[in-house]
């Protein structure tokens, strides 16, 4: 008996975290003044596109089954990167090339530790948090690397907008678009799930592990590199202290979303909800003016709460499914 | 076997090439002896205008010092023109213990290093990475190193522990940017500070003089004054408070609002411009702001935000701490919004502490007895307040340069322009 | 005898106390023999306590394949509850109490969130992080709270014969206990077998969500009195407390030879790990590296040691296979 299109996206995975970000959304609209505005609307849109675009490799590398736990410090050291080349003369566009080469070359790193030497993802990423931070502050002094007014093209990179939509968002759904539809319907993409999802299976499958992972490291790297560069020209300038909670932010916001932390499930529709919802909410604590320690519990708290209603719509999922079997 | 010995191998050599990379503090003592002679005639002859040139000195701390009885002349110890030759004694090790990475420590290790080289010390340094235990660790790992004496630069909540700790050990130091009171407010330890409060104060002050230039008359209604907070910070907290008090004083009838940062646990620009896009979006009912930010990643990213809104010639920034406002400026920021910032010279801090704490080494003071002329009634120890300049557009590019004139009036550890 | 010889050393103990006597003896030269002074060995054995109690709470988890990020909130949540209620009047030991019943919840949360309503570990764990540090900060009202009990900052900050920290005795007499319970009894054994595979070991008899409950408490309860011992030491209870310390635990723990589902290693091979990772950073400081290569250098010994360990392990394996 097939059940309809309606019933279908009913039981979706999805449906759950969208209702309730439409739920988070309608309430801060209604309660806070000015928060269904074209100017907070535009500055939730920004404030999504570090985890969002840090997300989008993250999210990859999840579903492969491995982990990058430093990709904040990377795309800290890519916004360094940048804002050296471009003080050192170099125009733009060829600095953020370099930069994305830079990335690949960390995400090589990477690879080289999990795949050719064998240690865990987790551990050497973790690692590599150390390494790359201490060499954010050799390289800067702990001072900004400033980006110079006459650069203001580059500005507009990270803060430009066309139409209603801020160029960096922009950016973070097209690479969200396309690295969904590689997911979705290249064969690259089910091996990439196959690999997450049983591993024992993948290789009996004749899937070579090691060489998808090391390409999902490098390309984890290579967009966390030009993720900074997008934060560092929203700032004008780089320092060591930019971006680094981005690995926590988007683990948390694609997890959330539906990405499974062990491998094999999940989607850039999962990761655009989850940065959304997380976005939204923490937006609309802030405006609401709640006491910030009151804050970081109910940040907590709507994780909790997220996963509860998803919790309760995969039991009556599995229920419904149960029924049909029989 | 092969493979041990040959990853030993790397390792040593890693290590090796790092420590000869921090080894080059080692060999200053050989770079001192050709300046020491000038050095020792520029010391003497001020000594002659010692308490005169005090008098005129930019560092002269706010405070009324106790007056001088003329029974007793209290001998003034511990400042730039003491009458020492430095270059008469074996160089002092000390060591500048932080709490955290930052351009602000950064800048004072460069100060310190310089001053070392006038003064004959040498200068190792501590960074607890933001933990308390790391702290107190890194002081004991400092004694067993065998420094002389300690700049403790260290988080106000465990602040006592880390001074009790240095007692203990008998170590001499002095306390940077916070000071340490006990229940009743007597001072504990000698420290040089500012005025949080009144870095608070003082910005609003500013612009509270200015504000009809860029304005004209406005309705107080339209106004509203943004608290960038990071309220576990109670040095943080203090210059908040300042900037309140002051905006409920000048601007009687104005809204205020305060986010606190603690929400987003970044003390980066990211999180400012999130805090002020966020909450400025939500109150399209003010038409004029004035954003003050306990720090200046913060103000950073105010700025950012501000520079995208319609009129961002109506919103007004301002924040304590001097080591981003000048970087921006310098990179050809026009000034619109974010105009001026409570400076804090690094040499205004770094060269009293580093006198006081020679002095203390050298035993012509101790921790109570310095700066005794300036000593507060009722307290232990002297809180040395430093004067602040008010960095702007005009003066970021020069504004330390009359204090370094005082240390080093021919410009010897200059860096090269 | 020569048989027994060569498994000992072809153990995973053996190589990492190797690379930790190999650290002692290269930076006792470098830093001309200030290392292995008294003071400093000293100031190394206070480091460790902390690291010691965080480790064992994250190394029993991983070895029943979980982890625990909420360390950090929950070690600074104990503390804060502790010094509040020692300030408001009660003696030590119930104070202590009722911040590991505070802590213990915080741990009863997680387990349920990951057994019963089958969250992700992750979320589950960041999500408690986040509610405990609230607490905290509200608890504190953003301020710290001073330790003022004696009996406390006596622990805290008091050696035995001026040379052993009781820190570290603390610490110590828990890793024996632990590594007692992994080795020796049903439970442990039980851990390991969960690790491996729960749903097998379920079917074994065992009970996998009872245990799962049980670890989660321990890591949480084993935060707390690292976060207590910590405050103890700086005499007062820090709204930072030990935030961000998480990973540090997860780090010794895997330096030690624990990974997710079991691993060779045990608690004598995290507190080999932990010493490791001490002595180097103590190592530095002494040598007065500039601190940011500091930073960088602690992650490329945390690498140097995995790959030596990893080397050594392929070459036990490449042996134990081409033996006979």
């Amino acid at each position: 008996m097939k059940s309809s299109l309606f019933k279908r996206v009913l039981r979706s995975k999805l449906l759950p975290l969208v209702a309730v970000t439409v739920v988070v959304v309608a309430f801060f609209g209604i309660t806070t003044n000015g928060f269904l505005s074209a100017s907070n609307l535009r500055s939730i849109m920004i404030s999504m596109c570090l985890s969002g675009m840090i997300g989008v490799g993250m999210s990859m590398l999840l579903i492969s089954g491995e982990i990058d736990l430093a990709s904040g410090y990377e795309a800290c050291m890519g916004g360094i990167i940048t804002a050296l080349l471009i003080k050192a003369g170099i125009p733009w566009p060829a600095a953020l090339l370099i930069t994305i080469a830079a990335g690949a070359v960390m995400g090589g790193i990477l690879a080289f530790l999990v795949n050719k030497v064998g240690l865990m993802g987790f551990i050497s990423s973790m690692a590599m948090i150390s390494v790359y931070n201490g060499l954010d502050y050799i390289v800067t002094k702990a001072q900004d690397v400033t980006i110079t007014a006459e650069h203001a093209s580059f500005y507009s990179l990270g803060a430009g907008t066309v139409g209603f939509l801020p160029i960096p968002f922009i950016i973070m759904v097209v690479l969200m678009i396309i690295y969904g539809l590689i997911l979705y319907k290249t064969e690259f993409g089910r091996t990439i799930y196959m690999t997450g999802g049983n591993r024992a299976a993948a290789r009996l499958a004749g899937v070579n592990r090691k060489k998808i992972t090391s390409i999902l490291y490098i390309n984890n790297s290579a967009i966390c590199a030009l993720a900074g560069s997008l934060v560092a020209a929203r700032m004008h300038c780089a320092n060591a202290a930019a971006c680094t909670s981005g690995s926590i932010d988007a683990i948390t916001a694609a997890v959330l979303g539906g990405v499974s932390f062990r491998g094999g499930d999940g989607n850039m529709g999962c990761l655009f909800i989850g940065v959304a919802l997380v976005t939204f909410f923490n937006s609309g604590l802030t405006a609401s003016g709640l006491q910030s320690y009151w804050q970081i519990v109910v940040q907590g708290l709507l994780l909790v709460v997220a996963l509860c209603i998803d919790f309760v719509n995969e039991r009556s999922r599995q229920k419904a499914l149960s029924q049909v079997a029989i | 076997m092969k493979k041990l010995i040959s990853i030993l191998l790397v390792l040593l050599l890693v290590v090796s090439m790092c420590a000869c990379g921090s080894g080059s503090s080692d060999t200053k003592p050989d770079e001192t002896p050709t300046p020491a002679q000038e050095d020792t005639d520029k010391e003497t002859t001020p000594a002659e205008d010692d308490k005169a040139e005090d008098a005129e000195t930019p560092e002269e701390p706010a405070e009324t010092p106790d007056a001088e009885t003329p029974d007793e002349v209290i001998e003034k110890v511990g400042y730039y023109d003491d009458p020492v030759d430095h270059f008469a004694r074996d160089p002092y090790t000390f060591c500048y213990c932080y709490t955290g990475p930052g351009a602000l420590n950064d800048n004072m290790i460069d100060v310190f290093h310089r001053l070392g080289k006038l003064y004959n010390f040498e200068l190792d340094e501590m960074n607890a990475n933001n933990s308390a235990d790391n702290y107190v660790q890194g002081v004991e790992v400092e004694y067993n190193k065998g420094v002389d004496g300690l700049f403790i630069d260290c988080d106000p909540t465990y602040q006592a522990r880390v001074v009790e700790l240095t007692e203990e050990l008998e170590l001499p130091y002095v306390l940077l940017f916070n000071y340490l009171t006990d229940e009743n407010g007597v001072n504990l330890a000698p420290a040089v500070v500012i005025d949080q409060s009144r870095s608070g104060r003082d910005t609003i002050q500013w612009y509270a003089d200015r504000y009809q230039e860029y304005w004209g008359d406005i309705d107080m209604k339209d106004l509203c004054l943004l608290n960038l907070n990071y309220s576990t910070n109670p040095a943080f907290q203090e210059r908040v408070d300042g900037s309140r008090e002051q905006f409920e004083k000048v601007f009687p009838g104005a809204d205020i609002i305060e986010v606190d940062g603690v929400s987003s646990g970044s003390l980066n620009a990211e999180a400012g411009y999130d805090l002020t896009s966020q909450t400025i979006s939500a109150h399209p009912e003010y038409k004029y702001w004035i954003i003050f930010a306990c720090v200046e990643y913060y103000a950073q990213g105010a700025c950012r935000y501000v520079e995208t809104t319609d009129h961002p010639e109506n919103i007004l920034i301002t924040n304590s701490g001097s080591n981003c406002l000048p970087l921006e400026f310098e990179a050809g920021y026009d000034g619109t919004s974010w105009k001026v910032c409570y400076a804090v010279s690094d040499i205004n801090y770094g060269g009293p502490a580093a006198m006081g704490l020679i002095a203390i080494c050298d035993g012509r003071a101790t921790e109570e007895t310095l700066w005794q002329e300036l000593k507060a009634d009722g307290d232990k120890c002297t809180l040395y307040v430093v004067d602040a300049v008010m960095v702007t557009k005009d003066n970021w590019s020069n504004f330390k340069d009359e204090v370094w004139a005082l240390y080093d009036p021919e410009g010897k550890t200059a860096p090269a322009a | 005898m020569k048989a027994k010889l060569r498994r000992m050393t072809n153990s995973k103990l053996f190589t990492l106390t190797l690379l930790l006597i190999v650290i002692i003896v290269i930076f006792e030269i470098l830093s001309k023999g200030k290392l292995l002074s008294f003071k400093n060995i000293r100031s190394i054995l206070q480091s460790v306590s902390v690291v010691t109690f965080l480790a064992i709470g994250c190394g029993m988890l991983l070895m029943s394949g979980n982890t625990d990020l909420s360390l950090g909130g929950v070690g600074t949540l104990g503390p804060m509850v502790l010094a509040f209620c020692i300030a408001a009047g009660l003696p030590w030991y119930v104070a202590l109490i009722i911040a590991l019943i505070s802590c213990a919840l915080c741990g009863l949360g997680n387990a349920l969130m990951v057994n019963y309503l089958n969250f992700p570990t992750f979320i589950a764990t960041i999500a408690m992080a986040s509610i405990s540090q609230g607490i905290a900060y509200l608890i504190s009202g953003g301020k710290n709270i001073d330790m003022k009990d004696p009996t406390l900052n006596f622990i805290g900050t008091k050696r035995l014969f001026d040379f052993i920290p009781y820190t570290f005795i603390i610490a110590m007499v828990a890793l024996v206990i632990y590594a007692i319970i992994l080795r020796k009894t049903k439970f442990g054994r039980s851990i390991l077998l969960v690790g491996g595979n729960a749903e097998a070991s379920r079917l074994a008899g065992l009970k996998p969500k009872k245990i799962s409950f049980i670890l989660f408490v321990n890591a949480s309860c084993m935060a707390c009195l690292a976060g207590s011992l910590m405050c103890a030491r700086v005499k007062t209870a820090t709204t930072a407390g030990l935030s961000g310390s998480q990973f540090t635990g997860i780090t010794a723990a895997i330096l030690g030879g624990i990974s997710f589902g079991g691993g060779t290693g045990g608690m004598m091979g995290a507190l080999v790990g932990i010493f490791i990772l001490n002595v180097f950073n103590n190592a530095m400081q002494l040598v007065g590296l500039s601190s940011y290569y500091q930073t960088v250098m602690s992650g490329v010994l945390l690498l140097v040691a995995l790959i030596y360990d990893k080397i050594m392990e392929n070459n036990r394996m490449h042996r134990a296979i081409t033996a006979k």
